[in-house]
Protein backbone atom coordinates (compact mmCIF):
# COMPACT_ATOMS: atom_id res chain seq x y z
CA UNK A 1 0.00 0.00 0.00
CA UNK A 2 1.49 3.09 -0.80
CA UNK A 3 1.84 5.80 1.45
CA UNK A 4 0.00 9.41 1.58
CA UNK A 5 1.25 11.75 -0.33
CA UNK A 6 2.68 15.52 0.77
CA UNK A 7 3.73 17.70 -1.73
CA UNK A 8 5.71 20.63 -1.65
CA UNK A 9 5.61 23.62 -4.04
CA UNK A 10 7.33 26.43 -4.50
CA UNK A 11 10.81 28.41 -5.95
CA UNK A 12 14.39 26.95 -5.54
CA UNK A 13 14.10 26.98 -2.06
CA UNK A 14 11.44 24.62 -1.93
CA UNK A 15 13.74 21.62 -3.89
CA UNK A 16 16.11 21.97 -0.63
CA UNK A 17 13.05 21.88 1.53
CA UNK A 18 12.01 18.39 -0.77
CA UNK A 19 15.89 17.61 0.17
CA UNK A 20 15.80 18.22 3.96
CA UNK A 21 12.42 16.63 4.05
CA UNK A 22 13.54 13.13 3.18
CA UNK A 23 16.28 13.07 5.82
CA UNK A 24 13.65 13.26 8.47
CA UNK A 25 13.09 9.54 9.39
CA UNK A 26 9.46 10.26 10.45
CA UNK A 27 8.38 11.98 7.63
CA UNK A 28 9.82 9.95 5.57
CA UNK A 29 8.40 6.60 6.78
CA UNK A 30 4.86 8.35 6.70
CA UNK A 31 5.02 10.40 3.52
CA UNK A 32 5.67 9.72 -0.09
CA UNK A 33 7.21 13.51 -0.55
CA UNK A 34 6.65 15.29 -3.95
CA UNK A 35 7.85 18.33 -5.41
CA UNK A 36 6.32 20.74 -7.14
CA UNK A 37 7.76 23.72 -8.77
CA UNK A 38 6.31 27.18 -9.28
CA UNK A 39 9.06 28.64 -11.72
CA UNK A 40 9.44 25.41 -13.95
CA UNK A 41 7.15 23.48 -14.62
CA UNK A 42 9.64 21.47 -16.77
CA UNK A 43 11.52 20.13 -14.23
CA UNK A 44 11.23 15.71 -13.92
CA UNK A 45 8.82 14.52 -12.00
CA UNK A 46 6.40 16.98 -11.32
CA UNK A 47 3.38 15.66 -9.93
CA UNK A 48 0.51 14.68 -12.06
CA UNK A 49 -3.41 15.03 -11.34
CA UNK A 50 -3.19 11.43 -10.10
CA UNK A 51 -0.63 12.32 -7.81
CA UNK A 52 -2.62 15.85 -6.49
CA UNK A 53 -5.68 13.78 -6.28
CA UNK A 54 -4.16 11.51 -3.52
CA UNK A 55 -2.16 14.43 -1.71
CA UNK A 56 -2.96 14.35 1.86
CA UNK A 57 -0.49 17.51 2.96
CA UNK A 58 0.47 20.50 0.65
CA UNK A 59 3.41 23.03 1.70
CA UNK A 60 2.62 25.91 -0.59
CA UNK A 61 4.43 28.47 -0.52
CA UNK A 62 3.35 31.68 -1.15
CA UNK A 63 3.35 33.05 -5.08
CA UNK A 64 2.31 34.36 -8.05
CA UNK A 65 2.52 30.83 -9.50
CA UNK A 66 0.05 29.23 -7.39
CA UNK A 67 -0.04 24.96 -7.29
CA UNK A 68 -1.48 24.38 -10.56
CA UNK A 69 -3.62 21.52 -9.20
CA UNK A 70 -5.32 22.65 -6.36
CA UNK A 71 -8.88 22.15 -8.21
CA UNK A 72 -8.02 18.44 -7.88
CA UNK A 73 -6.91 18.13 -4.54
CA UNK A 74 -9.24 15.92 -2.31
CA UNK A 75 -11.01 17.69 0.39
CA UNK A 76 -8.96 15.79 3.10
CA UNK A 77 -6.18 17.54 1.67
CA UNK A 78 -4.43 19.74 4.55
CA UNK A 79 -3.05 22.76 2.92
CA UNK A 80 -0.29 25.15 4.89
CA UNK A 81 1.04 28.31 3.19
CA UNK A 82 4.46 29.57 3.97
CA UNK A 83 6.30 32.57 2.46
CA UNK A 84 9.79 32.14 0.68
CA UNK A 85 12.72 33.15 2.35
CA UNK A 86 14.19 35.81 0.95
CA UNK A 87 16.19 39.11 1.84
CA UNK A 88 17.48 42.23 0.31
CA UNK A 89 19.04 44.04 2.83
CA UNK A 90 22.50 42.51 2.59
CA UNK A 91 22.65 43.35 -0.96
CA UNK A 92 21.33 46.57 -1.52
CA UNK A 93 22.78 47.28 -5.26
CA UNK A 94 20.96 43.78 -6.32
CA UNK A 95 19.72 43.42 -9.61
CA UNK A 96 19.73 41.76 -12.99
CA UNK A 97 23.29 41.15 -14.19
CA UNK A 98 22.40 41.63 -18.24
CA UNK A 99 26.02 40.34 -18.90
CA UNK A 100 25.07 36.60 -17.04
CA UNK A 101 24.20 33.93 -19.37
CA UNK A 102 23.31 29.96 -18.71
CA UNK A 103 26.69 27.94 -19.74
CA UNK A 104 25.55 24.39 -19.04
CA UNK A 105 26.36 22.10 -17.68
CA UNK A 106 29.40 24.26 -15.54
CA UNK A 107 26.95 26.96 -14.94
CA UNK A 108 23.37 26.13 -15.65
CA UNK A 109 22.37 29.56 -14.27
CA UNK A 110 25.29 31.51 -15.73
CA UNK A 111 28.64 32.43 -14.00
CA UNK A 112 27.34 35.60 -12.09
CA UNK A 113 23.24 34.88 -11.65
CA UNK A 114 23.59 37.77 -9.06
CA UNK A 115 23.94 41.37 -10.73
CA UNK A 116 24.90 44.62 -8.84
CA UNK A 117 23.31 47.95 -10.24
CA UNK A 118 26.71 49.49 -9.23
CA UNK A 119 28.85 47.20 -11.14
CA UNK A 120 26.33 47.13 -14.03
CA UNK A 121 26.66 50.93 -14.35
CA UNK A 122 30.82 50.75 -14.02
CA UNK A 123 30.52 48.24 -16.76
CA UNK A 124 28.04 50.56 -18.87
CA UNK A 125 30.49 53.81 -18.34
CA UNK A 126 33.05 51.66 -19.58
CA UNK A 127 35.33 51.67 -16.07
CA UNK A 128 38.43 49.22 -15.92
CA UNK A 129 38.65 46.43 -13.63
CA UNK A 130 40.91 48.71 -11.65
CA UNK A 131 38.95 51.58 -11.29
CA UNK A 132 36.05 49.49 -10.84
CA UNK A 133 37.34 47.57 -7.73
CA UNK A 134 38.62 50.99 -6.58
CA UNK A 135 35.27 52.97 -6.86
CA UNK A 136 33.43 49.83 -5.40
CA UNK A 137 35.43 50.05 -2.00
CA UNK A 138 36.70 53.49 -1.63
CA UNK A 139 34.31 56.10 -2.47
CA UNK A 140 30.97 54.25 -3.59
CA UNK A 141 30.04 54.57 0.49
CA UNK A 142 31.05 58.18 0.92
CA UNK A 143 29.65 59.54 -2.93
CA UNK A 144 26.39 57.32 -3.23
CA UNK A 145 25.31 55.49 0.46
CA UNK A 146 22.16 53.02 0.19
CA UNK A 147 19.64 54.40 2.82
CA UNK A 148 19.34 51.55 5.15
CA UNK A 149 17.69 52.57 7.38
CA UNK A 150 14.85 53.47 4.55
CA UNK A 151 15.58 49.83 3.33
CA UNK A 152 15.20 48.09 6.84
CA UNK A 153 11.57 49.61 7.29
CA UNK A 154 10.45 48.61 3.80
CA UNK A 155 12.09 45.11 3.47
CA UNK A 156 10.16 44.50 7.64
CA UNK A 157 7.21 46.25 4.92
CA UNK A 158 7.95 43.64 2.54
CA UNK A 159 8.10 40.37 4.38
CA UNK A 160 5.16 41.52 6.97
CA UNK A 161 2.63 41.89 3.71
CA UNK A 162 3.27 38.93 2.40
CA UNK A 163 3.05 36.92 5.50
CA UNK A 164 -0.07 38.23 5.90
CA UNK A 165 -1.35 35.54 3.28
CA UNK A 166 0.45 33.04 4.85
CA UNK A 167 0.09 30.24 7.72
CA UNK A 168 3.68 30.00 8.29
CA UNK A 169 5.43 32.97 9.59
CA UNK A 170 8.96 33.80 9.46
CA UNK A 171 9.73 37.72 9.52
CA UNK A 172 10.15 37.62 13.01
CA UNK A 173 12.72 34.64 13.35
CA UNK A 174 15.31 36.75 10.06
CA UNK A 175 14.89 40.49 11.92
CA UNK A 176 15.48 39.26 15.26
CA UNK A 177 18.40 37.07 14.41
CA UNK A 178 20.38 38.29 11.02
CA UNK A 179 22.26 40.71 12.89
CA UNK A 180 23.66 37.43 14.76
CA UNK A 181 24.42 34.99 12.28
CA UNK A 182 24.59 34.44 8.70
CA UNK A 183 20.84 33.41 7.57
CA UNK A 184 21.09 34.12 3.62
CA UNK A 185 23.98 33.26 0.66
CA UNK A 186 22.22 35.29 -1.54
CA UNK A 187 18.73 37.46 -1.52
CA UNK A 188 16.77 34.59 -2.43
CA UNK A 189 19.12 31.64 -1.34
CA UNK A 190 18.41 30.98 2.67
CA UNK A 191 21.58 29.08 4.42
CA UNK A 192 20.52 25.70 6.42
CA UNK A 193 19.76 27.47 9.78
CA UNK A 194 16.62 29.00 8.84
CA UNK A 195 15.58 26.74 6.22
CA UNK A 196 15.49 24.49 9.16
CA UNK A 197 13.56 26.76 11.47
CA UNK A 198 10.90 27.39 8.43
CA UNK A 199 10.50 23.15 8.32
CA UNK A 200 10.14 23.38 12.17
CA UNK A 201 7.71 25.72 11.84
CA UNK A 202 5.97 24.29 8.92
CA UNK A 203 6.06 20.30 10.65
CA UNK A 204 4.51 21.81 13.88
CA UNK A 205 1.42 23.31 12.58
CA UNK A 206 -0.05 20.18 11.31
CA UNK A 207 2.21 16.72 12.86
CA UNK A 208 2.31 16.34 16.56
CA UNK A 209 5.69 14.45 15.96
CA UNK A 210 7.41 17.18 14.87
CA UNK A 211 7.20 18.72 18.46
CA UNK A 212 9.34 16.73 19.81
CA UNK A 213 12.16 17.84 17.37
CA UNK A 214 15.25 19.12 17.92
CA UNK A 215 15.99 22.72 16.16
CA UNK A 216 19.78 22.02 17.06
CA UNK A 217 19.86 18.41 15.96
CA UNK A 218 17.98 19.02 12.59
CA UNK A 219 20.45 21.77 11.97
CA UNK A 220 22.94 19.51 12.61
CA UNK A 221 21.97 16.04 10.55
CA UNK A 222 20.55 18.48 7.56
CA UNK A 223 24.43 19.94 7.20
CA UNK A 224 25.65 16.67 7.80
CA UNK A 225 23.55 14.84 5.25
CA UNK A 226 23.55 17.76 2.35
CA UNK A 227 25.90 20.67 3.78
CA UNK A 228 24.49 23.89 2.75
CA UNK A 229 21.67 22.81 0.00
CA UNK A 230 21.39 26.38 -1.26
CA UNK A 231 24.89 27.84 -1.08
CA UNK A 232 27.28 26.87 -4.08
CA UNK A 233 27.19 30.49 -4.37
CA UNK A 234 27.73 33.04 -1.21
CA UNK A 235 27.20 36.81 -2.76
CA UNK A 236 29.82 39.06 -0.91
CA UNK A 237 28.40 41.52 1.52
CA UNK A 238 30.02 45.11 1.31
CA UNK A 239 32.12 46.09 4.72
CA UNK A 240 29.95 49.21 5.03
CA UNK A 241 26.56 47.35 4.16
CA UNK A 242 27.79 45.33 7.01
CA UNK A 243 28.81 48.10 9.61
CA UNK A 244 25.46 49.94 8.85
CA UNK A 245 23.59 46.87 9.77
CA UNK A 246 25.87 46.18 12.92
CA UNK A 247 26.33 42.25 11.22
CA UNK A 248 27.92 40.88 14.48
CA UNK A 249 29.35 37.26 12.35
CA UNK A 250 30.51 39.19 9.56
CA UNK A 251 34.36 38.86 8.44
CA UNK A 252 35.71 41.72 6.54
CA UNK A 253 38.10 39.10 5.30
CA UNK A 254 35.90 36.24 4.74
CA UNK A 255 35.86 34.17 1.96
CA UNK A 256 32.68 33.18 -0.29
CA UNK A 257 31.73 29.96 -1.41
CA UNK A 258 31.25 30.00 -5.56
CA UNK A 259 30.71 26.82 -7.51
CA UNK A 260 33.19 24.64 -5.35
CA UNK A 261 35.63 27.40 -4.78
CA UNK A 262 36.16 30.13 -2.45
CA UNK A 263 36.71 34.00 -3.37
CA UNK A 264 37.23 36.98 -1.20
CA UNK A 265 35.22 39.94 -2.07
CA UNK A 266 37.87 42.12 -4.18
CA UNK A 267 38.49 38.57 -6.28
CA UNK A 268 34.12 38.35 -7.15
CA UNK A 269 33.83 42.17 -7.65
CA UNK A 270 37.27 41.74 -10.09
CA UNK A 271 35.87 38.66 -11.84
CA UNK A 272 32.24 40.46 -12.14
CA UNK A 273 33.94 43.35 -13.89
CA UNK A 274 36.30 41.83 -16.08
CA UNK A 275 33.69 38.93 -16.62
CA UNK A 276 30.53 41.64 -18.00
CA UNK A 277 33.16 43.63 -20.02
CA UNK A 278 34.27 40.64 -21.98
CA UNK A 279 30.76 39.65 -22.63
CA UNK A 280 30.16 43.26 -23.35
CA UNK A 281 32.66 43.42 -25.86
CA UNK A 282 31.84 40.00 -27.39
CA UNK A 283 28.40 41.62 -28.11
CA UNK A 284 29.48 44.10 -29.48
CA UNK A 285 31.41 42.74 -31.82
CA UNK A 286 29.03 40.20 -32.91
CA UNK B 1 -4.42 62.22 -17.19
CA UNK B 2 -3.86 65.62 -16.10
CA UNK B 3 -0.16 66.82 -16.44
CA UNK B 4 1.25 66.77 -13.39
CA UNK B 5 -0.29 62.81 -13.15
CA UNK B 6 1.64 62.34 -16.66
CA UNK B 7 4.62 64.13 -15.49
CA UNK B 8 4.76 61.72 -12.75
CA UNK B 9 4.07 58.49 -14.80
CA UNK B 10 6.73 59.66 -17.32
CA UNK B 11 9.94 59.85 -14.19
CA UNK B 12 7.95 56.64 -13.02
CA UNK B 13 8.27 54.73 -16.09
CA UNK B 14 12.03 56.34 -16.94
CA UNK B 15 12.96 55.00 -13.46
CA UNK B 16 11.16 51.36 -14.27
CA UNK B 17 13.40 51.14 -17.46
CA UNK B 18 16.44 51.83 -16.24
CA UNK B 19 16.06 49.28 -12.92
CA UNK B 20 15.28 46.57 -15.02
CA UNK B 21 17.20 47.30 -17.96
CA UNK B 22 13.81 47.86 -20.19
CA UNK B 23 14.48 48.66 -23.74
CA UNK B 24 12.39 51.30 -25.72
CA UNK B 25 10.57 48.77 -27.66
CA UNK B 26 8.73 46.86 -24.78
CA UNK B 27 5.88 48.77 -23.76
CA UNK B 28 5.25 50.29 -20.54
CA UNK B 29 2.06 51.63 -19.26
CA UNK B 30 -0.28 52.37 -16.25
CA UNK B 31 -1.90 48.80 -16.37
CA UNK B 32 1.64 47.03 -17.08
CA UNK B 33 2.44 44.62 -13.71
CA UNK B 34 5.16 42.90 -12.29
CA UNK B 35 4.45 40.05 -14.25
CA UNK B 36 5.05 41.84 -17.39
CA UNK B 37 8.64 42.45 -16.80
CA UNK B 38 11.18 40.25 -16.30
CA UNK B 39 12.78 40.62 -13.01
CA UNK B 40 9.84 42.49 -11.07
CA UNK B 41 9.69 40.08 -8.65
CA UNK B 42 8.74 40.66 -4.79
CA UNK B 43 12.64 41.15 -3.54
CA UNK B 44 13.27 43.38 -6.67
CA UNK B 45 10.26 45.61 -6.02
CA UNK B 46 11.44 46.84 -2.49
CA UNK B 47 14.47 48.11 -4.40
CA UNK B 48 12.47 49.97 -7.16
CA UNK B 49 10.01 51.15 -4.10
CA UNK B 50 13.84 52.89 -3.36
CA UNK B 51 14.82 54.10 -6.67
CA UNK B 52 11.35 55.74 -7.17
CA UNK B 53 11.52 57.06 -3.75
CA UNK B 54 15.19 58.72 -4.73
CA UNK B 55 13.60 59.93 -7.74
CA UNK B 56 10.82 61.96 -6.54
CA UNK B 57 12.26 62.97 -2.82
CA UNK B 58 9.67 60.82 -1.27
CA UNK B 59 8.97 58.25 1.27
CA UNK B 60 5.74 56.08 -0.04
CA UNK B 61 4.02 54.74 2.66
CA UNK B 62 5.18 51.28 3.19
CA UNK B 63 1.85 49.39 4.25
CA UNK B 64 0.98 50.84 1.08
CA UNK B 65 3.53 49.82 -0.98
CA UNK B 66 3.88 45.98 -1.52
CA UNK B 67 -0.29 45.55 -2.48
CA UNK B 68 0.13 47.63 -5.43
CA UNK B 69 -1.25 46.14 -8.76
CA UNK B 70 0.35 47.80 -11.52
CA UNK B 71 2.16 50.69 -12.73
CA UNK B 72 -0.78 52.89 -12.63
CA UNK B 73 -0.91 52.60 -8.77
CA UNK B 74 2.46 53.35 -8.00
CA UNK B 75 1.71 56.26 -10.13
CA UNK B 76 -1.50 57.16 -8.21
CA UNK B 77 0.46 56.51 -4.76
CA UNK B 78 3.50 58.81 -5.47
CA UNK B 79 0.72 61.25 -6.34
CA UNK B 80 -1.03 61.25 -3.54
CA UNK B 81 2.47 61.40 -1.27
CA UNK B 82 3.78 63.95 -3.53
CA UNK B 83 3.81 67.58 -0.95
Amino acid sequence: MSLPLLIVHGNCQTEALHAIFQTIPFLAERFEIGLSSSFNADLPNQPTPEDAARCALLFEQHDRNAYPLRDILPSSCTIVTFPSVDCNLLWPWNATNPCNAPEPPTFPHGRFPYGDSILNRCVDEGLSVDAIVKYYFKRLWEEQPPPMERLLSLERARLEAREKHCDVKMADYFFDRFRDTRLHWSANHPTTLILCELILRLLRTVLPEAEDMERSELVYRVRLLLGEPLGQIGVPIHPEVARALSLRWYRERATYPYYGSEYTMEAYVRSFADYAMQRKKAFTAA
Amino acid sequence: MTATDQNIFDQTASVIRAHFRVDDRTHIGPETSSEDLPGWDSLSHTLLILAVEERFGIELPPDRTFDLENVGALVALIGQTLP
